[in-house]
């Protein structure tokens, strides 16, 4: 039986969308993953949220040469679903846990007292960082991230650069005045 | 120069934000990117359509052909006349509903009858008992006369004779 060329055609194209794939997989996964993480705060939940985002490309893989920055777009994609999956779970506790969180951070050459005051002090800050509006919490999540620019930012959260700049002001202040008054309230 | 206030100010936010680069910084747990192919890899192989040999390609020259067309269209043609066809005889009216309808149930409150007719006690009537015919007839003014007639109706007074 003679196979059509648009078949052949379909393989070749089928296998180097697989290879594409499996760059992005290698070159952003670990970025994704920490992405996830910081907002879901649960390892085997932040893996299952970069696989959802890889199924989400492969699905959508007809448009993969039309997207310009790659990174920036597996970004806004793993977030959009972090955000999904913490809005519907929202009953369910994060990993707040003092124990889990200084098992997670690293905390090399700390004595035991030391690491567990720091995983205090962590997890202080993260329910700080909750307590803050969703719109100022989200900039000052992924501000943390280096690799991303005010730009990218913005791209990944579909606003100006100028609105990042001041709700990351606004987080600043706000963050500072609950630190501040969960000091003077203990 | 910032004041002490601003410096605290100032330290306190960057705490804060270095614990959120803490968690930027996290290295991915080894072999995620091993796992994250392996899902891919099954999901597409899941999705893969199996292509049609050459010569019954869409894009062959067959599909060109108005003997090919032609046939095509009357295999369904027959195929969707067929299938009404075996439908119709099975096809059959809807019936009157034989729900028989419920009696009507009052909302007021209160106790209810609990569906119970009620059926009122007849009482039994007089039976009146037949008497026999007499074989004579009766004489006629026997029926005209009233009875007692002719009979004094006051009662005696006292001190009358009787």
């Amino acid at each position: 039986m003679e196979i059509a060329p648009s078949a052949v055609h379909d393989e070749t194209r089928r296998q180097a969308d697989e290879q594409t794939l499996a760059a992005l997989v290698d070159q952003y996964a670990s970025t994704l993953y920490r992405v996830a993480f910081s907002v879901l705060r649960n390892a085997a939940d932040a893996e299952d949220a970069v696989q959802e985002t890889f199924l989400r490309v492969l699905r959508h893989r007809d448009s993969l040469g039309e997207v310009r920055d790659h990174r920036v777009w597996l970004v806004r994609i793993v977030w959009n679903i972090v955000l999904d999956r913490k809005r519907r779970a929202k009953t369910r506790p994060e990993t707040d846990d003092v124990n889990d969180l200084a098992r997670v951070l690293p905390a090399s050459g700390l004595s035991a007292e030391q690491r567990t005051a720091a995983a205090q002090h962590h997890a202080h800050v993260f329910a700080c960082v909750e307590r803050l509006p969703a719109k100022e919490r989200e900039v000052m999540v992924l501000s943390a991230f280096e690799e991303l620019s005010s730009v990218e930012i913005a791209s990944v959260l579909g606003i100006t650069e100028s609105s990042v700049r001041s709700r990351l002001f606004r987080a600043r202040n706000l963050m500072a005045e609950l630190l501040n008054h969960a000091r003077s309230s203990r | 120069m910032n004041s002490p206030g601003e410096n605290g100010f100032a330290n306190k936010v960057s705490d804060a934000e270095e614990t959120l680069r803490l968690i930027a910084r996290l290295p991915a747990p080894a072999g995620l990117e091993e796992r994250v192919k392996r899902a891919l890899r099954m999901n597409s192989s899941a999705s893969k359509v199996v292509p049609w040999p050459a010569e019954y390609a869409p894009s062959g020259k067959w599909t060109h052909s108005a003997w090919a067309r032609c046939a095509a269209a009357a295999a369904i043609v027959a195929i969707v006349t067929g299938g009404s066809w075996t439908v119709l005889p099975h096809h059959q009216p809807a019936r009157a509903s034989k729900a028989i309808p419920l009696p009507h149930v009052s909302a007021a409150p209160g106790f209810e009858n609990a569906n119970a007719i009620r059926t009122p006690q007849t009482l039994q009537g007089p039976v009146v008992k037949r008497v026999p015919k007499s074989s004579e007839p009766a004489p006629k003014n026997a029926q005209k006369r009233k009875p007692h007639a002719g009979r004094r109706q006051t009662a005696p007074q006292p001190g009358e004779p009787k």
